[in-house]
């Protein structure tokens, strides 16, 4: 198998991971009418720490992981992500990647992004939107805590999982 | 060397090409793929519903024995009262059968129960969802009825090998017929508004101006049994508000759902039985 294949192998065992505990902690919170939205830590890690197209295979497939449990046009999540995965690409180079406060924070913004995108394609389907505004904001604030709090700890899975996979970048890939 | 600037460019038009190609991928393709990428997460949410039943049965274990035999104490009682009203049920539906055939009315089509565990519930402003678990295996077909002691639950939006997605009634664009109890003219229920740290709650449509409703006073909406989804009866909500809408010809109003939709464990999903195959359900009325 070769490098890349193990990279995009380990990362996405990483977001499936975070999806199903996302997944369960939303059952949780379900009786407050709250859901979290981590869509740009299933991104950044990728983004920052392997090559372009490793990282867009690992946003897509991520995202159709997403569209395949959501009432939504299939490649929905999907294309969003790869979108995110695009920008976050393109502003790398000048980025300190190996400093975890900014990889967070670029997991702050892409979430930030795909929300605001998400919010824009699904509004119309929405009857109320003055009042479900409040809601989504609510959403969009704890997901954001909730992102920086946990965001640490999924980067270094994330590499673990890449070095367990003997696919972790050397220094002077970066 | 190729220049920076299409190295900048670069992420941008694999975005756009990928985009493009995915619009021109073949429907049946998209669909073996979702149907694929949602098998695969399945299992994840069977394991976490065995280790939540785990968990209660290690909380139910750590109850005394006399905690315990109070409990079944209870039990035996609530037991004695539903025999009591099953047979009850079994006379009236006896008695509905005969006068039925004294006067020549067609069977109503009738349903099989299909109880079924939740394994995940997931609500959002845009969509209010639940996975079950039971789906194809025991033949659920898309857009069954689904139930609980409360009322409607919504309809199987999508079914998988062994789970079932349901799509709930406070989800926006969700809509039925509904009647307030005593009443026959129909209206229209729309799932809506879902506050954050709020219960679900929908609206009523094209309600008669003579009904009154207020949060003290509230009107008890049952499924109408029009459009054929949902047999007639069903708890529905509350019509907690209503108010003339701009054409003075009905009211619109506001529609308190029952909170414990938010907290399903257990659901029943209605299967329509073909003619010869049983009784009709009879739903208990409010």
């Amino acid at each position: 198998m070769t490098r890349r294949r193990r990279q995009i192998l380990a990362l996405l065992l990483g977001n499936y991971l975070l999806i199903a505990v996302t997944s369960q902690v939303n059952h949780a919170f379900s009786p407050w009418q709250l859901r979290l939205s981590l869509g740009g830590l299933l991104v950044a890690p990728a983004t920052l720490s392997v090559g372009f197209r490793a990282g867009a295979t690992v946003a897509f497939l991520t995202g159709l992981l997403l569209d395949a449990t959501a009432p939504v046009w299939f490649g929905t999540h999907a294309l969003l992500l790869l979108a995110a995965h695009a920008v976050l690409y393109s502003q790398r180079s000048g980025l300190a990647r190996e400093e975890t406060v900014v990889a967070v924070v670029a997991a702050l913004l892409a979430n930030l992004g795909i929300w605001l995108a998400l919010a824009f394609f699904l509004g119309a389907s929405l009857s109320l939107p003055g009042s479900a505004a409040v809601r989504l904001l609510a959403e969009l604030g704890c997901s954001q805590i909730v992102l920086a709090l946990i965001g640490p700890w999924f980067f270094s899975l994330q590499v673990r999982l890449l070095t367990m996979a003997g696919a972790k970048l050397r220094p002077d890939e970066f | 060397m190729r220049p920076q600037r299409f190295d900048q460019a670069k992420p941008f038009l694999t975005l756009a090409l990928v985009a493009l190609a995915w619009l021109f991928v073949p429907a049946v393709a998209k669909r073996f793929l979702r149907a694929s990428f949602y098998e695969i997460q399945a299992p994840v949410e069977v394991t976490a519903d065995r280790v939540r039943a785990l968990q209660e049965f290690w909380v139910l274990k750590t109850h005394t024995n006399n905690e315990l035999i109070a409990a079944g104490r209870e039990t035996a009682a609530a037991l004695a009262r539903y025999e009591l009203w099953a047979q009850q049920q079994e006379q009236l539906a006896a008695e509905n059968a005969r006068l039925n055939s004294l006067l020549s009315v067609p069977p109503l089509p009738g349903w099989r129960y299909e109880h079924a565990r939740v394994l995940q519930r997931d609500f959002t402003a845009w969509w209010q969802q639940i996975v079950i678990f039971k789906g194809r295996n025991y033949q659920i077909p898309v857009g069954a009825p689904v139930v609980f002691a409360g009322g409607v639950v919504g309809r199987v939006r999508e079914v998988g090998a062994y789970t079932s997605v349901v799509e709930l009634i406070s989800s926006p664009g969700v809509r039925l017929a509904a009647f307030v109890v005593g009443d026959t003219r129909p209206m229209v229920y729309q799932g809506g508004e879902n506050p954050a740290f709020g219960s679900a709650r929908g609206q009523a449509e094209n309600v008669p101006v003579d009904v009154v409703a207020t949060p003290a006073a509230p009107c008890r909406l049952i499924t109408s049994g029009l459009g054929g989804v949902y047999p007639p009866g069903l708890p529905v909500g509350e019509l907690v508000s209503a108010e003339l809408g701009a054409d003075g010809l009905f009211k619109t109003g506001e529609v308190r759902l029952n909170p414990l939709l938010a907290r399903l464990q257990e659901v029943s999903v209605l299967v329509r039985l073909a003619p010869e195959e049983g009784m009709a359900l009879t739903p208990a009325l409010p």
